[in-house]
Parts: C-alpha cells; structure tokens; sequence
C-alpha cells in the first residue's frame, strides 16, 4: 500500500509526459541544447527519483525513464531548441502506412487551438532501446497544411505521406524559429492489417435504415439545429441500395448530437452542406447512418454497419465511387475543402 | 497496512481538513505486534497537466489506439454514447475511456483503488458527490496503477493524494470543473 509516509519532499521537477501549463515552462527540460550537454540517460536517471515535486512521488518506472529520455532524443533529432509547451491532437483512429492525410490540431500552451502558425511536421521513429535509444525521421520537415472550412473554430492541420513502418511512432510540431515543440503518439498500421474498407477497396453492400425501413426508428437521425430535431435529408437510401444502383455514395457515420468533442467537429454539417449546395438531380446517393443502436445509454451497441466495416471508433466519412471502389475517406474531422476535392473525384 | 490503521488515518484526515485540531492519533496493533503506528494526515501532491491528447469517440469498449497519457487517462480517445456520472462501486467502476468522456463534459473524477483508499476517505467523497458537489464530481474505483490511492482528475489535469484531503477537493472543482472542451 501507499501511505502517507511515502511521501517524500522533493525539488520540483517536471514528470515524464507531463508538463505545466501555467506555468513557464523549464527550457533547460526536453531541449536539445540539454541534450548536447549531456544529460543523457544518466542523467536523466539520476534526476527522475526527485520528480513529483513536493507531493507524492510516483514511483520511477521504466517506462517513465524511457520516456524522459525519448523526448530528448527527439528534439535532438529534429534539431529544435524548443520547450515541448504545443500539444498535438490527432484525431485519426487509423493512421496507415500507405499515403493518406494525417490529421491533427495543435493547441499552445494555454490550450487554445492554433491556425495561423507557421510549423513544421516530422514523423519520428524512435528506437527505445535503453542501451541504443535513437530517434529516426521518416518523413518530414514538412509544412502542414490548415484547414478550417467547416470546422467552426476547430479546424486541423493536414500533412500527407508514406510511413514505411509499421509501429508507434511520434508526430512533432515545431514552429518555424524552434522556440514552441508539441509531440503526439500515433500507432501507425500495415494497411493489409486494417480490415476497414481503404482507398480502393470494395464498400461491403450493407442494409442502412431509412425514412421508410427505419428500423426501431428511435435514433435514425438525432442532428439538431438550434436545440432542435432537425433530421438530415440523407435518410432516402439504404447503403446496399445505392451501390446496387450503381450510384457514387457519400456515407457519413456520426452521431450529431452526441458529437462535438475537441477535434470532431460538425462532420454532418459539413456533409450536409454540401449536398443541399449540389443541382439536382443529384447522381451521388447521400446516405447517414447513426453509429449506435441507443446513444443515450453508456456504451452503446454498435449498429451492424460498424461491425461489417469494422469500425473501432465515430464519426466517419467514406467517398465510394459508382463501381463501389472506396474513393476517399475521412476518419475523424473533415475540412468542408478536402471533403469537397475528394467528391469532385466521383 | 491494515484497514483499521487506514480508518484511524482518514479520521485524522477528515479532522484536519475540517479546520479542526488534528486529531490525536489513535492506535492500533497488527496482529503479532505492539508497534504504534504513525498516523500522518493526507495530503496531496502538485497538481500535474498530463499532455493533453486528441481524439473521438471508441465505440463500444474498443480501446484507444495509442497510449493515455497518464493513468488514468485526462483526455483524448473516450467513450461514445450517454456519460455516466455520479458514485460508482466495483461491480459499476467507470472504465478508463468511460472517465474520459465525463472529463470531457467538464466533470472531476475522483479514482481511487479500493485496495489504498481508507473506508473514511471512501465514505466522505461518496457523501460529497452526492451532496455537496452532486453533477461535478464523480467517483469511481479504478484498476490500474494510479501512483496513489486516490487521484483527482479534470480534463487534461490530475492531482494524486494519499487520501481525502477536503480543502484541496474544494479547491480543485473549484478550479477545473465545467473546463471540459464539450462532447
């Protein structure tokens, strides 16, 4: 058990993966320039015990340690001076090796999100060895792109690539004079391993419920708009309908009312957006599907569409085109412009 | 330690936070022994800001794709559907991602182990979640290796205690409850 007399009275030193908002950040931690003068894994070793500040003082792991001393490694890899005070959140639940946008947002230290800096992206591979710990660059610097349209206030950063490996990896933020440095862990898969339908892969032919085949008809639409039900016009059409019909399709899986987290953004919104823009008559079949069975309950059952595509996470858009290949997709928030560049392409 | 000297720590611990004299420490025996343990009040480390993570919602119990930042996880990938609030046990406990979404609503959870937290600690946040800080604060046992017995946590902030310390509580939903960046 941990008691009171494990506490321990120690110098304030900022833990492994955790940092002080508030509070000016220490530039002599995660710095390269810290790196340089040798504060290696030794050092960091020997200063790791003390962490915790005056309360208590979590017990030094190897985990932890790796963790301080990977930080260094990658701002040394990276070459930037900066204070690790950026956060970076990436909204993705599948981040693959084949080339595809990564999405992310970027918030400073008093946790407002940012669109109007100018950074740099790398991907790293760390290697976390203790007795051979490197950090490699797989892709990048590369200048990302913003993209709010849509998003409200939200908005992301976008960057696109091939990741050769598969593995946890780590995105880094730097700004252009190296003074601000944010860090991600992303789990980047083999797409051969990802049984959700990718660009190119043929959309499985599934029953969606509609306005006239709604199933229990409880939750086929919850959007709202100004605390109203306001059902969207995508309802017409079962999936397995439209791709029988050898139509092009926008699937959109989300639950807009129980949707607007961090970085989720208005995905309906978006895609409804654009549908109502388009003459009619419209070619492409629109179709909205409710990710949950019940969402007012904790842990709802997943729909069956979820399972077939195998899903682990909301909300989702799918572009398929009318031979039922996968044209695009956007997992997690999606720009009204990069929504509107991957439809032109059905 | 046994459950006795724990009960005997959070009366000590309920005493001091009430702006009371501290009380005078009781004694207690383990079995085979005379030894007179040292009863020390709770208290509670610095309040600590995990890097914030992104993410949506998992559906069902899938889990997050990367690593939480801290244990339990203070943001990033939670659950989807209804947040469930409130006092919760070891047949009900909240799992990891379940306590992300309530942080995510502007919620404090309170995660203790229930094998570290002493009953009168336990007892007193159960009573206060449901009384004085019913909709903001919730608690719930966790099954993982939080660092301490008790930990208070709001989105993207945690801070470990040793027990109920009532005036850092107070503080600590006075500070961070309903900062959640929505649902």
């Amino acid at each position: 058990m941990t008691d009171a007399t494990s506490l321990r009275t120690a110098p304030s030193v900022p833990c492994p993966n955790v940092r002080a908002v508030r509070s000016p950040p220490d530039p002599t931690v995660l710095t390269r320039r810290t790196l340089l003068r040798g504060v290696g894994l030794a050092g960091v070793a020997a200063f790791l015990p003390n962490c915790g500040g005056d309360g208590v003082a979590p017990s030094p792991s190897p985990t932890a340690l790796t963790q301080q001393a990977v930080e260094a490694a990658i701002l040394g890899a990276i070459g930037s001076a900066g204070v690790r005070d950026y956060s970076v959140l990436v909204a993705m639940s599948e981040v693959l090796t084949d080339g595809q946008r990564i999405q992310f947002a970027v918030t400073d230290a008093d946790r407002a999100l940012l669109s109007d800096v100018d950074i740099d992206t790398w991907v790293v591979r760390v290697n976390q060895d203790p007795a051979d710990l490197r950090a490699e660059i797989v892709l990048g610097p590369v200048q990302p792109t913003f993209h709010g349209e849509g998003l409200d206030d939200k908005g992301v950063y976008v960057v696109e690539g091939d990741l050769p490996e598969v593995g946890q990896h780590e995105i880094v933020v730097a700004t252009r004079d190296g003074a601000h440095v944010g860090i991600a862990t992303i789990n980047v898969i083999d797409a051969r391993d990802s049984d959700t339908p990718k660009i190119d892969d043929r959309m499985p032919s599934v029953a969606t419920p509609t306005t006239a085949e709604p199933g229990d008809g409880r939750f086929l639409c919850t959007r709202e708009v100004d605390g109203q039900p306001a059902p969207c016009g995508m309802h017409e059409l079962s999936l397995a309908d439209a791709l029988d019909a050898r139509r092009p399709v926008v699937l959109v899986i989300s639950t807009p009312k129980y949707c607007a987290s961090r970085v989720c953004g208005p995905v309906i919104e978006v895609v409804e957006a654009e549908r109502l823009a388009r003459p009619a008559p419209d070619q492409v079949a629109w179709i909205h599907v409710e990710p949950f069975v019940d969402p007012t309950v904790d842990l709802p059952q997943a729909v069956p569409l979820l399972t077939e595509l195998s899903l682990p996470s909301e909300p989702w858009i799918f572009i398929v085109g009318a031979d039922r290949r996968v044209v695009d997709r956007f997992d997690g928030p999606a720009p009204a412009d990069l929504f509107r560049e991957a439809l032109g392409r059905v | 330690m046994t459950r006795l000297v724990r009960a005997a720590v959070g009366l000590a611990i309920v005493a001091a936070a009430c702006g009371g004299e501290p009380a005078t420490p009781p004694t207690a025996s383990e079995p085979g022994t005379t030894a007179t343990p040292t009863v020390v009040p709770a208290t509670c480390a610095e309040i600590e800001h995990p890097v914030e993570q992104g993410g949506g919602h998992l559906v069902e119990d899938a889990t997050p794709p990367v690593p939480y930042s801290s244990t339990p996880g203070t943001s990033g990938w939670h659950a989807g559907g209804a947040v469930r609030q409130g006092v919760f046990t070891e047949a009900d406990a909240l799992l990891e991602s379940q306590i992300v979404a309530v942080l995510e609503v502007g919620g404090v959870v309170a995660a203790y182990d229930p094998d570290e937290l002493d009953d009168v600690s336990l007892t007193e946040l159960v009573r206060l979640a449901e009384d004085e800080y019913a909709g903001d604060l919730t608690v719930t046992p966790f099954d993982g290796d939080m660092g301490a017995p008790l930990v208070l946590n709001a989105w993207a902030t945690r801070r470990p205690c040793t027990g109920l310390v009532a005036a850092d509580l107070a503080a600590f939903i006075e500070e961070y409850a309903g900062v959640g960046p929505g649902h």
